[in-house]
């Protein structure tokens, strides 16, 4: 459960937030759709306590953020963009340490990242270092990586930027599986098709503000419009920086 | 375990895969001995003078015996040159009325011919110089005693010297010189880790993602500052070790020093280093997380070590102000340098130094924790 | 990870124990002091020892460690022993550290007051002021008397004084210091001490070199013959010299009719004393005159001035042999005490009626017997003759230096030694007089021997570098022109 509450935030002249509220429930797809520069990073940036708002707040699993960054980190999982691998270590090297900084011990961390390997396929690439590695074999590695230590909740950003169709296929398949498992999933995109793919509530953001919230059929409904690209340009009212 | 020991132990593990920082602490380790080795080794060939000595003299017929003096003190004329030795370019001028004058007793004349501010001669010229001097005292002590006096008579002053420098203390400057390159090692070989954990990561996003867990900035420093010191102490042991078996081969006799690497003193410098490491490696981390890329890191870190590097080599070479012992690097050197010329330890300016070393690294380790929760730097607003 | 911290450590580790031997030696705990002459800080010890063999009266055996630049043999060290008897090793650091300065560079070199000289209890007696020694009539000096005065200032048993007793201070100090091995290097007096070590503890030697050999079985009183020998040689050497014989065409008659004519005494008033200038009256007797053309004899530099010297003084003129006399005046501080303990008890014993009867006529010979037969009584002295019988025999490299021209160990006496010790070799300097090293190529020749003791890989060609000198033919420089030919190097 991911809640943001009245959330702004200046960047230099810019207001990159500007009284954002949303939650992400628990058993949920969450997409945070938006074109680009509508706030959607630093809204997640914000949810990680990288950065600080200057008002309103964000918690997880009900444990705010910035009273409590640490206890309320645990709780969540990223997928990066771009995704920040170690090239000289191997994908059970990398992952290991991602699941022991998380606070797993390190038996126990061992164990978890053996299953997220067998849960992704990867054992094939496990123990090469990932130098030279393809962007699916990448992407693997790092959604591992936000995944092992099984948080409730797990924030990708852009996650299917640079993606082919087949690792585009397993990410989608992985987001329903834990989604049926009872996690919280929140992602950030600007490519609509992926967006009403996936998602069980939409955010619908730009220029720092959640515009509307709701399943893909609701905002159909509440713009009155057939699909989900209409209703958003008609909510933002233009579909500059959106992806079909 | 705690975090920041995971952090080292990846950042260690990472490191030691990464080719380039592991040459960067090895290659001035061990490439800094032997270099001043083959250094060393050529200056004293330059410098010293030949043990047969060959030389113009011209006339010396004029002077018999001067020639028998000169010839058992191993200085001939190149008339008597064997093959496969070379002469000086020194010719000694034997007056045409050397001998009149030796035989009246009256001052006889010779001339040194010869370029005074060549380093390949002016070994060579001294040592006809002191043999010179050493047959006219003779002579003169003998024509002192034909006429009845005693040759002590004119050595009027009997002056003892007693050099209160410890017989390891011979050839400081060299010590000092050997010391800086070994206390810079510190500085250069944890210098490619520091920027590739820090701009580095930055440069690969993994930076975001790092700050992104929950950890604690301080683990995170903890552990880089830890590897990043870890590789500058590891590059000293191997500085120390190569210059321990290369230094054996230098007759540093010959130069009138003495470089010793025994027990105590590598246990000393990698005692008094340990601060050193940690400043380092806190400078480091500090500059180069401020840059954005490796490069720009790398070319701020090279202006940033001039610092370390004047003190130490203003040390070594002995032409800094007394407060430089009391200050880090210098006065680390300074106390080493006291460890391998045998004196007594500077206790009072070497604690005031360690304290120092620690003070800024602890205040550089501070700088660099709000450096990295200040979301203008981690994500260069 | 582990393995980077393991290898971190054991880059560390090699560094730590490969250089823990070097602090074995415990050079570090012995004082930093200065020697005469030194200017390097070197260091000093001392070690307590009974005067005399079960006595309970002890004294301090002082010892000065000069080290080595790198110690690449801390094991070992060279033991340098003086002369005499009766000179301090100590005294003499600056000659040493001259001679063995390349030596220095890798070895340790230990230096030892032998007890009775020196800063060791040294056994001295009172000298008379150099003033008075110009006018003293030394033939009518009562003996008995001023040794009986010295017995009395000094008032020690001399029998613990003599050269067995300072080996088991030597033996007792090299093991104090942790020395494995000692080279040993002797000179003149300094290489009978050489010689009994080499006998008594031969496993801790590793080399032997002697400069100026007695061997045991020789009599150091029979140095009256190697005197009239050494001025024979020095006779018919200017006689070989054209210049020289030029100059001084009737040396030896000259030379003899002076020592004839000097009969009793010749008091010459109107002199100046050759250091402070006081007037003065010089009395030359027969044994003064003697011993200062003796002493002139063991320098190259000051023979050279010797047939000048004669010429002059047949003349009337005294100036030179007075130059000479005030060379005797200083440099020879020999402990008188312990100069005598060694001679009454080791050498004045087992003197045979054949060994006095060859030194009558010598020209130093006679006195000096004369005066021992006298002295020696006194000082009661057991005798300590037992190692004396035998030459040493030994299978240690030992490299033997002599000086053609020595006065006082000629180089017949090292000769004799070459059969005894079958692993040496004798070098003999054409023209060096007593104790070659300091002044010739022997400095060289002993570093190459100490470094590598095989002796028949001795590089021995520096020797021809010593080349013959000329006698002075007036006051201010030796005669020119010495060409082989005319030499008298046969």
């Amino acid at each position: 459960m991911i809640e943001v509450h009245n959330l702004s935030k200046k960047i230099a002249d810019v207001q990159a937030l500007d009284q954002l509220s949303f939650s992400a429930g628990d058993g949920k797809i969450t997409g945070l759709l938006g074109p680009n520069g509508a706030g959607k990073t630093t809204c997640l940036r914000t949810l990680f306590n990288l950065l600080d708002a200057d008002n309103g707040w964000a918690k997880v699993d009900g444990i705010n953020v910035k009273e409590n960054p640490l206890k309320a980190k645990k709780g969540l999982g990223l997928f990066p963009d771009p995704f920040g691998l170690y090239e000289r270590l191997s994908p059970r090297e990398y992952i290991q340490y991602f699941a022991e900084l998380n606070g797993l011990a390190s038996s126990a961390a061992s164990a978890a990242c053996e299953e997220v390997i067998e849960r992704l396929q990867m054992s094939d690439i496990a123990d090469r270092r990932c130098k030279g590695f393809s962007q699916g074999q990448r992407m693997k590695t790092a959604l591992a990586q936000a995944i092992v230590h099984k948080p409730q909740n797990i924030v990708l950003d852009e996650p299917t930027r640079g993606l082919d169709v087949m690792s585009t296929r397993t990410l989608r398949d992985l987001l329903l599986a834990l989604k049926a498992d009872g996690h919280c999933i929140l992602f950030s995109s600007h490519v609509m098709q992926e967006v009403s793919a996936l998602c069980d509530e939409v955010v619908v953001m730009a220029a720092g503000r959640a515009i509307a919230q709701g399943s893909p059929a609701e905002l159909c409904e509440r713009t009155e419009q057939d699909s989900l690209e209409e209703a958003f340009i008609s909510l933002i009212g233009s579909d500059e920086g959106i992806a079909a | 375990m705690t975090a920041w020991i995971k952090i080292y132990k990846k950042e260690m593990k990472d490191a030691i895969r990464d080719r380039r920082s592991v040459m960067a602490a090895l290659s001035y380790s061990i490439g800094t001995p032997l270099i001043m080795c083959i250094l060393f080794i050529a200056m004293i060939d330059k410098f010293s003078s030949p043990s047969a000595l060959y030389l113009t003299i011209e006339n010396p017929q004029q002077a018999p015996e001067l020639m028998r003096h000169l010839q058992s003190k191993d200085i001939f004329s190149k008339d008597a040159l064997p093959e496969g030795k070379s002469t000086k370019a020194i010719t000694l001028t034997i007056d045409d009325g050397y001998l009149y004058a030796m035989q009246h007793g009256e001052l006889a004349t010779l001339t040194i011919t010869a370029d005074f501010s060549n380093d390949n001669l002016r070994s060579s010229i001294r040592r006809l110089q002191r043999e010179l001097r050493s047959f006219s005292r003779e002579v003169a002590a003998l024509r002192l005693i034909a006429r009845g006096v005693s040759p002590e008579v004119i050595r009027v002053l009997d002056v003892q010297a007693k050099d209160t420098a410890k017989p390891e203390a011979k050839g400081g400057f060299i010590i000092g010189v050997a010391i800086f390159m070994m206390i810079y090692a510190v500085f250069i070989s944890g210098m490619n880790l520091a920027i590739d954990t820090s701009a580095g990561e930055r440069e690969r996003n993994s930076l975001a993602l790092m700050l992104s867990l929950p950890i604690r900035v301080s683990d995170l420093v903890l552990g880089k500052l830890l590897a990043v010191s870890s590789f500058a102490l590891f590059g000293l042991c191997m500085i120390l070790l190569v210059s321990k078996i290369a230094y054996a081969y230098v007759p540093w006799q010959e130069l009138g020093a003495n470089v010793i690497i025994d027990g105590r003193f590598a246990l000393y410098m990698l005692l008094f280093s340990f601060p050193l490491a940690l400043l380092a490696a806190s400078m480091q981390l500090f500059v180069s997380f401020m840059a954005k890329t490796f490069k720009e890191a790398q070319s701020y870190l090279t202006i940033v070590l001039i610092l370390p590097m004047g003190m130490a080599m203003v040390t070594g070479y002995d032409i800094g102000p007394d407060m430089l012992r009391w200050l880090p690097v210098s006065g680390q050197q300074k106390a080493l340098m006291e460890v391998v010329k045998g004196n007594v330890l500077p206790w009072d300016s070497l604690l005031m130094a360690t304290a120092i070393t620690l003070l800024l690294t602890g205040a550089l380790v501070a700088a660099l924790m709000k450096l990295l929760s200040s979301e203008k730097t981690v994500f260069s607003l | 990870m582990s393995s980077m911290l393991s290898r971190l450590a054991a880059t560390c580790f090699v560094l730590l124990s490969g250089s823990a031997l070097a602090e074995s030696v415990p050079k570090a705990k012995l004082e930093p002091c200065y020697l005469p002459n030194l200017s390097d800080q070197v260091f000093c010890g001392e070690l307590t020892r009974p005067e005399t063999v079960g006595g309970e009266k002890t004294i301090a055996v002082h010892y000065a460690v000069l080290p080595a630049l790198r110690d690449n043999f801390p094991g070992e060290a060279v033991l340098a022993i003086a002369g005499g008897p009766g000179q301090s090793a100590m005294d003499l650091a600056a000659h040493f550290n001259q001679t063995l300065s390349d030596v220095r560079r890798e070895r340790d070199i230990l230096l030892i007051d032998q007890r009775g000289t020196g800063r060791s209890n040294i056994l001295h007696c009172d000298e008379m002021d150099s003033l008075e020694q110009l006018s003293f009539d030394d033939q009518s000096m009562d003996i008995a008397k001023e040794t009986q005065r010295c017995k009395d200032d000094l008032a020690v048993d001399l029998n613990g004084y003599t050269s067995r007793q300072a080996l088991a201070d030597f033996e007792a100090i090299r093991k104090k210091l942790n020395y494995e091995k000692l080279h040993l290097f002797g000179t003149s007096y300094g290489t009978r001490m050489v010689q009994l070590y080499m006998r008594h503890h031969p496993n801790v030697i590793a080399t032997a070199s002697m400069d100026g050999l007695v061997p045991l079985q020789q009599n150091v009183l029979a140095v009256g013959e190697s005197v009239d020998h050494s001025m024979e040689l020095m006779l018919k050497q200017c006689e070989l010299q054209p210049a020289c014989h030029n100059r001084f065409p009737n040396l030896r008659q000259d030379f003899e009719s002076l020592l004839s004519n000097i009969g009793g005494q010749t008091l010459l008033q109107g002199v100046k004393h050759p250091i402070s200038a006081e007037g003065a009256a010089l009395r030359l007797t027969k044994s003064k005159l003697n011993g200062i053309l003796r002493l002139a004899l063991y320098s190259q530099q000051a023979r050279s001035l010797l047939p000048y010297a004669i010429d002059r003084l047949k003349l009337g003129d005294s100036g030179p042999v007075l130059g000479l006399f005030g060379l005797t005046m200083s440099g020879f501080d020999l402990a008188m005490g312990m100069h005598a303990a060694v001679v009454c008890a080791e050498d004045w014993p087992r003197l045979t009626e054949q060994d006095r009867q060859a030194l009558k006529g010598s020209l130093i010979g006679e006195d000096m017997i004369a005066a021992l037969d006298i002295a020696c009584p006194i000082w009661q002295l057991e005798a300590d003759v037992a190692d004396f019988a035998e030459p040493l025999h030994s299978d240690i490299p030992t490299l033997l230096l002599s000086g053609k021209y020595d006065p006082a160990t000629p180089p017949a006496w090292a000769e004799t030694m070459i059969e005894q010790l079958s692993h040496s070799r004798h070098i003999v300097f054409p023209n060096g007089t007593h104790a070659v090293a300091g002044h010739t190529c022997a400095d060289e020749l002993i570093t190459a021997f100490i470094s590598n003791p095989k002796l028949d890989e001795l590089d021995v060609s520096c020797v021809e570098k010593d080349r013959e000198r000329g006698f002075f033919i007036n006051a201010n420089t030796a005669s020119a022109a010495v060409t082989e030919k005319e030499s008298a190097d046969d």
